[in-house]
């Protein structure tokens, strides 16, 4: 990672005051309920610990699909007899979901769907759809 | 306006809103429609597509400050950094984000400047850090020492235990937390060093520039020699970047040796000018100083002079008078016939008085002397006139000693 530290700006989250907003005309209200997102535009208005984010940020690790095979490779190369095998029996742990894994003063930081979920107090359920790269292949 | 709070909060980007990219169209579509999107994987998404641009494109934007602040501290990470003591906020750099309310309404140009209202409801800037530290108390050093030691003593009374002043803070801890802007960016010597000291260096700086009036020789000679040790490629470097960091970028330790060396020749330079000029000044003060003394004993003697010679006179005169009663009792014993008795004495006595005499004459005119002597040889004996005609020419010592000594012989 040749970033360094000091380089990154850290985009903080804007409240949202909804009160102030349907005074004026502008109530969004029910559209975030629908989505259940009312408790992380609640949780937006909190500090921010910039040097907290950025140390995680550079040690940061996406941790996937291609990270866990080339993990599984690297045990292969130091023992050749594990070819074939599965991750339980390489001694890894299997590989769940996709992660991003960092570290804080030693401590690890593991970052998933699932955790984003559990802080913004939301299941995550619902439609997903993704892969659309560029507007200009879109109708 | 949903979109910029999609922009801010939910899938953050860099750039405006003005053109949002299909997955933003897509997100904004299921929340208009009210279809339940799924919300955490959209987040965690754009959090590994920015993570990954930030890894090979270099993008040095980090999305979800505060849900990765949140994240951790619901981790307990700040549990684990509060044992170590390593909580406060300037070290942690906490900030807290604007708020979207009718203020940015306005701005955006939606409902007209009249409209606009604040409201007694409306949002506040967080201001809990608390997270951090549990229990402290709601005094600081920079209250009066009443208030401290009141609340102490209260303290004391109703819980039992006593506050250290070592546990007092300096300043209180909460109030408003700094918002975050996203116009400012982090230099490095900032982001090493701490915020006041970097103040303080540049105030050095600046007073370092002051002291040097006129620095151009050495600013010369110090960008000339920069030129000569500086490389290509770090000069290109800092040119592509913003000026702050320029200014920051701190210079080799040769170059700053010569600069310093500089400095000094200027400083030594002026230093011999300063100290030439107050000479110029001291001798300039010096003469005016004695100018002045010269006058002012002008000033005195003239003050002085007129009873000076009045005195004079004054005894002169009663030396005189005193010298004549004596001739006169010397005569009136002489003819009496006493004399022979205590010639001594007399002597002595005339001598002294014309001693004082003297001393006296010493200062007087000659016309006054002149005139003492003419009315010596009028009140003198008829015996002596054909002395006293002589002795108008002659000093007063002459005198006397001539006139005693006829008595003496007497």
């Amino acid at each position: 990672m040749s970033l360094e530290e000091w380089q990154l700006n850290v985009q903080v989250e804007n409240p949202v005051d909804f009160i102030s907003l349907a005074h004026h005309g502008c109530d969004f209200r029910d559209i975030y309920q629908a989505q259940d997102l009312m408790d992380y535009f609640g949780m937006l208005n909190g500090p921010t610990y910039l040097t907290l984010v950025r140390y995680f940020w550079v040690r940061a690790q996406i941790y996937d699909m291609k990270a866990s095979q080339l993990e599984m490779d690297e045990k292969v190369l130091i023992d050749p007899s594990l070819q074939g095998k599965t991750r339980e029996e390489m001694g890894l742990e299997p590989f769940r979901f996709e992660e991003i894994r960092s570290s804080i003063m030693g401590i690890l930081v593991v970052i998933s769907v699932a955790s984003i979920a559990w802080v913004i107090r939301r299941a995550s359920e619902g439609k997903f759809v993704t892969g659309f790269d560029n507007n200009k292949k879109s109708p | 306006m949903l979109l910029k709070i999609q922009n801010e909060n939910l899938l953050p980007k860099g750039g405006g809103g003005d053109q949002p990219s299909l997955d933003h169209k897509v997100f904004l579509h299921f929340f208009l429609t009210k279809q339940k999107a799924n919300v955490p994987n959209y987040i965690f998404k754009h959090m590994i597509k920015t993570l990954k641009e930030s890894q090979t494109i270099k993008r040095n934007w980090i999305p979800y400050g505060r849900l990765i602040s949140e994240i951790l501290h619901q981790g307990g990470i700040l549990n684990a950094l509060k044992e170590v003591n390593y909580f406060t906020n300037a070290l942690l750099s906490t900030v807290t984000g604007k708020i979207i309310n009718g203020g940015t309404l306005k701005h955006m140009k939606l409902i007209r400047k009249e409209d606009h209202k604040v409201l007694s409801t409306d949002l506040k800037e967080s201001t809990v850090i608390s997270n951090l530290m549990d229990d402290f108390p709601p005094i600081c050093k920079q209250d009066p020492l009443e208030v401290r030691v009141m609340y102490m003593k209260e303290y004391f009374e109703m819980t039992g235990q006593t506050i250290k002043i070592s546990d007092i803070l300096d300043e209180m801890y909460g109030g408003a937390l700094q918002i975050r802007s996203k116009k400012r960016e982090m230099s490095e010597a900032e982001y090493i060093e701490d915020a006041p000291e970097q103040v303080a260096k540049k105030a050095k700086v600046s007073k370092a520039t002051a002291s040097h009036p006129n620095p151009t020789a050495s600013d010369v000679l110090s960008i000339q020699q920069e030129a000569q040790e500086l490389d290509a490629s770090e000069v290109l470097d800092k040119r592509t970047r913003s000026k702050k960091q320029v200014d920051t970028g701190q210079p080799s330790k040769k170059k700053k040796m010569v600069v310093k060396k500089l400095r000094q020749a200027s400083l030594t330079a002026e230093d011999e000018e300063v100290v030439a000029t107050s000479l110029v000044t001291r001798e300039i003060l010096k003469k005016k100083a004695k100018e002045a003394a010269v006058q002012k004993t002008l000033d005195l003697a003239a003050q002085i002079s007129v009873p000076a010679d009045v005195l004079l006179k004054k005894t002169t005169s009663e030396d005189a008078q005193t010298v004549l009663a004596l001739t006169e009792n010397l005569q009136q014993l002489v003819a009496s016939g006493e004399l022979l008795k205590a010639p001594e004495e007399i002597a002595t006595r005339s001598e002294a008085a014309t001693s004082e005499a003297a001393a006296s004459r010493g200062f007087l005119d000659v016309s006054n002397s002149a005139n003492l002597i003419e009315i010596e040889s009028s009140t003198s004996s008829p015996t002596h006139t054909s002395d006293s005609s002589d002795l108008d020419d002659a000093t007063t010592t002459t005198k006397y000693g001539k006139y005693s000594a006829p008595l003496i012989a007497l």
